[in-house]
């Protein structure tokens, strides 16, 4: 039996608890890497991560969700959640740099070089997430389409528009050295 | 290679790097308890009162006697 069928068996018996297991143990090794990139800081991508499952939990056992086409499933509500939680940040971070510029310059808990986590924070969120994908998904523009919820057209731009900015960053932090 | 190559070769080499953390698996159980627990709580606070409210009246009642 493949891991998928047993999955879906487990689903079907309502063995919940050995369900949720099954499901973390084959895609957290995918999730992982797409959650802390998009996130940075390595406590919220543990957050974001913990929160993805538990409502992938919550949907298996309220039957919002028959279990089919789990990679899938999980990766658009990671990239929703952390979408959602990385524009709350962004908007505090404009609050916090108005009233509390002291708190803003404090450094992110994350194992990422300050240089990188610069470069990374200067890219727009669509694309940012658009280029996390790619790079550690190995997602095609039709699959990061349909994660963003954008035409492949639209998607090649964000893509086009992310290594342009990267480019430039890097090419001025080579001219300020 | 060019400097975007490298900067994204790098970035995937960092984040994969760093060891995914444990998940912990809901407790489908804590549903019921806390239920149970707001339930309790709610009904304690009700027949408190009840009990104030009581004792207040016998209070002003005995007051009363005592003032007469």
């Amino acid at each position: 039996m493949t891991t998928n069928a047993r999955w879906l068996k487990l689903i079907e018996d309502g063995q919940w608890d050995e369900a949720f297991d099954s499901l973390v143990g084959s895609t957290q090794e995918k999730l992982w890497p797409v959650a802390l990139a998009m996130m940075v800081d390595h406590a919220s991508a543990q957050d974001v991560l913990q929160e993805c499952y538990m409502i992938a939990y919550e949907a298996l056992r309220d039957g919002r969700w028959d279990g089919h086409h789990a990679p899938t499933w999980l990766r658009t509500v990671l990239v929703r959640l952390s979408l959602r939680r990385l524009k709350r940040a962004r908007r505090w971070a404009a609050v916090k740099r108005l009233f509390m510029p002291e708190e803003v310059a404090k450094p992110m808990e994350t194992t990422l070089s300050s240089t990188m986590v610069t470069h990374l924070d200067g890219l727009p969120l669509m694309q940012r997430i658009a280029l996390v994908l790619y790079v550690f998904d190995e997602a095609s523009n039709a699959q990061i389409a349909r994660v963003l919820g954008k035409s492949e057209g639209a998607v090649e731009q964000l893509l086009h528009r992310a290594r342009k900015t990267l480019k430039d960053r890097l090419s001025n932090e080579v001219d300020d050295e | 290679m060019n400097d975007v190559d490298q900067f994204l070769a790098s970035w995937r080499d960092e984040v994969r790097r760093v060891e995914a953390p444990d998940v912990v698996r809901p407790e489908p159980a804590t549903d019921w308890v806390v239920g149970w627990a707001l339930v309790g709580a709610t009904s304690c606070t009700c027949v408190s009162l009840i009990l104030v409210y009581f004792s207040m009246q016998r209070l002003q009642e005995a007051l009363m006697l005592f003032a007469l």
